[in-house]
């Protein structure tokens, strides 16, 4: 994300070594794959 | 200017992207489609009001956190975290899970075995309709307030870090949640605060992991704590308690044991009938015990995303918060601003909207749990039993959607009255504690003492709500210097420990007056206590069950754990 998004200095990514993490990858696949366990283990008309 | 329109120009702190709006305004049309398909189950009083007494222990137990779990409480208590440390999860800990374990396994038994509806139902049947009415009135009346003023303090936080206008926030949340609870009544609030609950885990979750990485772990983070505010301690639970001078909150470890951990959170979490009547919809005795038990669990873990984002504000931001006001310099941002400043540190687009989502579902979540609440006590414990004793069951559902929606145009009402007068916020929270603190007092004792007369319990809740009021005016308003010290125990208690003291001192009034009016009136007969007080009630036993199914093993189980974390963080 770009300075223009953020007015204060405390913005994503912060000059860290959290730049180098791609936090948005992998906490986004985690949550796609419990979402899709998830609707296989509680689909409708699954008795 | 048009508030859609609006809410793209005013000053805020993060810009969402187009992703960002995109999850949000899915989850705003998922909570609606939820609640439509919920309403073809919505059908009797039983159904709207208590979500047909179906719900697993699981769910109940859920709800019973999420309804808790509200906007105010998220953005607060981080916030708090941020102004007095790691001391602010006393408010999750010791001020909940001892309530919540003691609800499941000693009052919920007498809850859900008497059959009723509320907790005002309750004392109608034990007491009468005098403390029954007093009950109902005040909690439907607290509870529109609630609503309202939590309503205006989320519309502000979107307003701050969103830009968003304060009038789209309020009616665009407002009535999203009015819709789905009228349309699926309990059923739809209860299924939807499991997914708000959910949400509001996975949208905040990051922050702690993230900034416990940014800062090298737990002891990375105290250092940067001590680098930044040299010479206060922000990560002790217990050592600062010795005495009032010792802490940032100015309060010792007699309000914190007592005021907080016997009186305020049992009352709270026992009594006040937004959060029991997630567990008075459980499908049989036994969940309805586990409920709380598993929902303690639940509440155990939720200072990992909102205590810990706060101590995180103290190591990481590169700027001072300040005390919350109306009206702030310009680049300066309240203590309440730390959980968005947080999430706007860490998560970029779509994280972003995830994690603003998480807020509005608090906000809703809160917000579904008034007004449900709310719509129960006005038509089973004002309007059937004082004003139409004998309609048809369709008659008090259609009651029930109507007073939803009611409600939530009177909330609608507060929030802009507490627009126009910022000092009401105030007092509309202190007059909600005024009322739990006693019903405690009248409830357990009508619970645990056969003996309780129907004046003892009216006259005894009656004198412990008027003395809570009374120490509050005392101690705010006439004369702080004379009266702190003497129902606060020091000169140097500050509001919070004020409040503890006021609360346990009102509770033992409600005791003291319940108990000296009992013995000079004459008590029901036992007959009419069946299913109501505990020497009166044959309560199932659980040997048949495993020990993995029994409630009283996991609460022993939370309790432990309890004292596990106080001796970590000592």
């Amino acid at each position: 994300m770009s300075e223009k998004h953020h007015i204060i200095p405390v913005w994503f990514p912060p000059y860290t070594v959290l730049a180098e993490l791609h936090a948005p990858v992998w906490w986004g696949g985690l949550l796609a794959v419990l979402g899709v366990i998830y609707c296989a283990m509680f689909r409708p008309g699954k008795t | 200017m048009n508030p859609l329109f609006a809410m793209f120009v005013t000053q805020r702190l993060v810009h969402l992207s187009g992703v960002d709006l995109a999850i949000i305004a899915f989850y705003f049309v998922l909570v609606l489609v939820i609640g439509f398909y919920l309403k073809r189950f919505a059908n009797t009083g039983e159904d709207f009001f208590l979500a047909g007494r179906e719900m697993t222990a699981w769910v109940a137990g859920l709800a019973f956190v999420s309804a808790n779990l509200g906007s105010l409480e998220l953005l607060g208590w981080a916030g708090s975290a941020y102004q007095y440390g790691i001391m602010a999860a006393h408010w999750y800990w010791i001020g909940a899970i001892p309530a919540m374990v003691f609800l499941g396994l000693v009052m919920m038994p007498f809850y859900y075995i008497s059959k009723t509806h509320s907790v005002p139902g309750y004392l109608k049947l034990r007491y009468g309709s005098e403390a029954s009415g007093l009950s109902a009135v005040t909690f439907a009346v607290m509870t529109i307030l609630m609503s309202g003023v939590n309503m205006y303090a989320m519309a502000v936080v979107m307003k701050v870090v969103l830009g968003w206008d304060i009038n789209f926030s309020i009616w665009v949340s407002s009535l999203t949640v009015g819709v789905y609870v009228a349309a699926g009544g309990l059923f739809s609030a209860i299924f939807n605060e499991v997914l708000q609950f959910f949400l509001i885990w996975f949208g905040a979750l990051l922050i702690p992991i993230l900034g416990m990485i940014e800062t090298g772990g737990w002891s990375g983070m105290v250092a940067r704590i001590h680098q930044n505010f040299p010479g206060q301690d922000f990560t002790h639970m217990w050592a600062p308690m010795g005495s009032f001078a010792n802490n940032p909150m100015g309060i010792n470890w007699i309000g914190i044991v007592f005021g907080l951990g016997a009186v305020q959170s049992m009352g709270y979490w026992t009594t006040d009938f937004l959060v029991v009547q997630r567990v008075l919809s459980a499908k049989d005795i036994r969940s309805a015990k586990m409920a709380p038990i598993l929902g303690s669990f639940f509440k155990m873990a939720v200072p990992l995303i909102v205590i810990l984002p706060g101590l995180l504000g103290l190591a990481v931001l590169p700027m001072h918060l300040v005390p919350n006001a109306p009206h702030l310099a310009p680049g300066q941002h309240s203590y309440n601003e730390v959980l968005p400043l947080m999430l706007a540190r860490y998560c970029g687009p779509g994280l972003l909207g995830l994690g603003i989502t998480a807020l509005v579902a608090g906000f809703m979540a809160g917000m579904a749990g008034n007004v449900s609440a709310f719509a129960t006590v006005w038509t089973y414990d004002i309007y059937r039993p004082f004003l139409n004793k004998a309609a048809p069951d369709k008659h008090y559902v259609s009651m029930g959607r109507w007073c939803t929606l009611i409600g939530l145009i009177i909330s609608i009402g507060t929030a802009y009255l507490v627009m126009g007068f910022a000092s009401i916020m105030d007092y509309v929270q202190a007059l909600f504690g005024f009322f739990i603190a006693p019903l405690f007092g009248t409830v357990l004792l009508g619970m645990l003492w056969k003996r309780v007369t129907r004046w003892g319990g009216f006259l005894g809740l009656l004198a412990g709500t008027v003395s809570s009021i009374t120490m509050f005016l005392l101690m705010q308003k006439v004369d702080p210097q004379r009266w702190v010290p003497i129902f606060a125990r020091s000169p140097l208690a500050k509001g919070l420990a004020q409040d503890m003291y006021q609360s346990l001192w009102s509770c033992v009034t409600c005791v003291v007056v319940t108990v000296l009016v009992t013995l000079v009136t004459k008590p029901k007969p036992d007959a009419e206590l069946v299913g109501l007080v505990y020497s009166l009630t044959p309560i199932a036993k659980e040997e048949h069950a495993s020990w993995l199914h029994r409630p009283l093993v996991w609460g022993i189980l939370a309790l432990v754990a309890l004292v596990i974390l106080q001796i970590i963080f000592w």
